[in-house]
């Protein structure tokens, strides 16, 4: 590794934080409210309470899956703006496979169907832009950025049609998974659970996929030069197939980690869920490198923004969209410095 | 060198475009900043001079409003499930603890657009642990979340409306109810019966149509005592009824439904409350036919509209005040009340354009309901199968009209 070049890297990339978290307490301050007051909430709530700490570490889980992910795309040269989709359709598979097979299987064997199950769903959604892409050559990020509608639509049909509750009270919801198929808690009083340690574990995997194998090598060649990787006689469109997949596979199983470890019920706002966290992985993975530990450290990041936003919006009583507008702030002057530190060397 | 001058005018570039942005984006904060509620504290200075017998006395007192009580170190938390704009369910809400807070001088939030439990609870969460005392959910969406959450804050109250703790298990199998969750129940009944009776006189088609959200209980009421009222007041009325069981906030479906109704003949289209108003009263303004909601004021809240029946209005300041009262007296655990006509929580609120002698005969019956000689009651064997002979054409009987 060269160092000096990862010094700059790391730094610049720390300037353009500083910058855009500068630029977004400026737009926090013109609403008129405390500055001051916001700035230590933004930066400091994330690690002054375990509760929020356990929060931000909620955040980080599906982030961390997702953006492997993408990241893993990014490298063949593929994007997969479908996250959101993809963790929809895996949350949907999840609860499917619970409902229909509960009765059949004992608990511990049908949690790992259950989680299965969404990387599978994730995988199927992917399934279509793949063979689009791979097959005819269409653009990947215009069909799994489209795909996302849909996906909600799905998601609204389950909801009223095979993973309708029991009793749901005329709202679409599901039904409560039971305790004992959920993924257990870590912390208590925390909506924190063991499936941190599955998104490391799922992490290392992607380390390990991407960096030390036959595949992987052939990944970042058709990612760095789709000609050369061709006249060398990598299969370029079987290796994009197979990115695409895999990436809707991560977002799937993110999905089904979710609702398995935080929320264990669905209902018409997990399509925001899936969009909270869908897109912003996109984001963590850019700046992550599109490594897989680069993207370890850019889903800290990311989550510790988030959970420090929504303590600033609470706390100040602003309008939810500015805390969108400094965590877009941040993604800008990030970009900006990027490209330009990338052009100037 | 051409190449240090193109890297130095792509920074310059970056440079120039994230100031116009962020140029951009104050003014736009700036416009929304003068939206924003600000919390003032109001300090009242009255000087008085009093002129007598040669002697002049200045007297100055200074007075800070509001004044420190048990009331005002409260803290109160309002999770809305949209926000106050649909002039319905939310509005009704945000209406009560803003009077409330005038009266008492609390420090009130609110969180709009939290529509699911689950999308709730870590705002729920932190608020009760940064010391707000009383934590309202407009909703039965957070009555899982409350009675989960709940135990770990024992002195927070958890304020649920529209929530009963015989449902808690209905809704999570093996849930347990936590005393800390202060549940209100209410009753649509009464106000459907008395717009359904105006409904009945002001039909010329004699066709009525009533669109509702999800077909729950509460709601199921309010549509039977609706058809109640029309057969008691036009017994050649037909009804025709729709649930949208999609989601409360289902505006586009409500409004095709009532759209639906007025090309199938109907005078009249009716709302039960949520979005569904919101779509419903479009609607009618469109097709020129009567319409009502539920829970706001609408008579008062939008004057322009001519054919409105009414609203069926929900002071929830009335049961906020009396939850709050409740936990300043320190008897609030296990709370449960029932918003009705009989308790004042329940009002009628007749539009403008509403016949004299029909206002005349609802104000009547309006009465009998308060002073109790009418009452109104329902089969409740029908709610799971209303296409026996005896639930046509409603489940719901009235005593002493």
């Amino acid at each position: 590794m060269n160092l000096p070049y990862f010094f700059k890297f790391v730094a610049a990339n720390v300037g353009a934080v500083a910058i855009g978290l500068s630029l977004g307490l400026l737009i926090v301050y013109a609403t008129g409210s405390d500055l001051s007051l916001a700035a230590t909430t933004l930066v400091l709530a994330p690690i002054s309470d375990f509760y929020n700490l356990a929060e931000m570490l909620v955040w980080f889980t599906p982030l961390l899956v997702i953006a492997q992910g993408i990241g893993l795309g990014i490298r063949a040269g593929v994007w997969n703006v479908g996250a959101p989709g993809q963790f929809l359709l895996g949350s949907v598979f999840t609860m499917i496979v619970w409902k229909f097979l509960n009765p059949y299987i004992p608990p511990a064997p049908l949690v790992i169907l259950m989680l299965l199950g969404g990387a599978a769903g994730g995988c199927l959604w992917a399934l279509i832009p793949a063979v689009i892409r791979a097959r005819f050559g269409g653009n990947e990020i215009v069909v799994t950025l489209l795909l996302n509608l849909v996906a909600v639509s799905v998601l609204w049909w389950a909801l009223d049609g095979p993973i309708r509750g029991r009793f749901s009270a005329g709202y679409p919801l599901s039904d409560v998974i039971p305790t004992v198929y959920r993924i257990p808690t870590l912390i208590p009083d925390t909506r924190l659970s063991y499936s941190l340690a599955i998104s490391l574990a799922v992490a290392a995997l992607f380390y390990v996929l991407v960096e030390k194998t036959h595949f992987g090598l052939q990944l970042k060649a058709v990612g760095l030069n789709p000609v050369a990787a061709k006249n060398s006689g990598i299969k370029v469109s079987w290796t994009l197939f197979r990115a695409l997949l895999i990436a809707g596979a991560a977002a799937g199983f993110a999905g089904s980690l979710h609702l398995l470890g935080v929320l264990y019920r669905m209902d018409a706002g997990y399509a925001e869920t899936g969009n909270d966290f869908g897109y912003i992985a996109i984001a963590v993975a850019m700046l992550g490198g599109a490594h897989p530990l680069g993207i370890v450290f850019s889903s800290i990041f990311f989550s510790y923004m988030m959970i420090g936003a929504q303590n600033m919006q609470r706390m100040i009583q602003i309008p939810f969209p500015l805390v969108y507008a400094v965590v877009g702030c941040m993604l800008i002057s990030l970009t900006l410095v990027q490209r330009a530190y990338r052009r100037s060397l | 060198m051409v190449k240090k001058i193109r890297a130095l005018s792509t920074t310059a570039a970056a440079v120039v475009a994230v100031v116009a942005l962020v140029v951009g984006l104050g003014v736009g904060a700036l416009a929304l900043g003068g939206q924003r509620e600000v919390t003032v504290t109001r300090t009242v200075v009255s000087t008085v001079t009093q002129t007598g017998a040669g002697v002049t006395v200045t007297q100055t007192a200074t007075v800070t409003a509001p004044a420190q009580t048990p009331f005002s170190k409260l803290k109160v938390l309002l999770i809305l499930p949209i926000d106050e704009k649909d002039n319905s369910w939310n509005k009704a809400a945000y209406d009560a603890v803003m009077k409330l807070k005038e009266l008492y001088g609390f420090e009130l939030s609110i969180e709009r657009n939290l529509f699911d439990g689950t999308k709730a609870e870590p705002y729920a969460v932190d608020y009760a642990r940064r010391g707000y005392n009383i934590i309202i959910g407009q909703g039965i969406q957070y009555m899982v979340m409350f009675h989960k959450i709940a135990p770990q804050f024992p002195n927070t109250m958890f304020l649920c409306v529209d929530c009963a703790p015989s449902l808690v298990g209905v809704f999570e199998p093996g849930a347990k109810v936590a005393p800390n969750v202060y549940n209100i129940w209410m009753t649509l009944g009464e106000g459907g019966f008395l717009m359904g009776y105006i409904a009945g006189k002001v039909t010329k088609s004699n066709k009525i149509g009533i669109v509702g959200g999800g077909r729950v209980p509460s709601i199921w009421e309010g549509h039977e005592a609706f058809k109640l009222g029309v057969k008691m007041a036009n017994p050649n009325a037909e009804v025709l009824e729709a649930y949208m069981p999609q989601s409360w906030a289902d505006v586009a479906g409500a409004k095709k439904a009532a759209q639906s109704m007025v090309a199938a003949g109907a005078d009249v289209v009716s709302a039960s409350g949520n979005g569904i108003d919101v779509g419903v009263t479009e609607a009618a303004l469109e097709s020129g036919v009567w319409t009502s909601t539920v829970y706001a004021d609408l008579p008062t809240l939008r004057p322009d509209i001519q054919k409105l029946m009414g609203s069926i209005v929900f002071r929830w300041d009335i049961v906020f005040d009396a939850a709050i009262k409740d936990y300043i007296r320190g008897t609030w655990k296990n709370g449960f009340l029932t918003a009705t006509m009989a308790s004042g929580i329940v009002t009628v609120s007749l539009g403008k354009n509403v016949p004299p002698e029909v206002e005349q005969e609802v104000m009547n019956l309006y009465e009998k309901i308060l002073s109790g000689t009418l009452k109104i009651t329902f089969n409740y064997g029908c709610f799971d199968t209303p296409d026996k002979p005896e639930c046509k054409p409603t489940a719901a009987i009235a005593h002493g009209a």
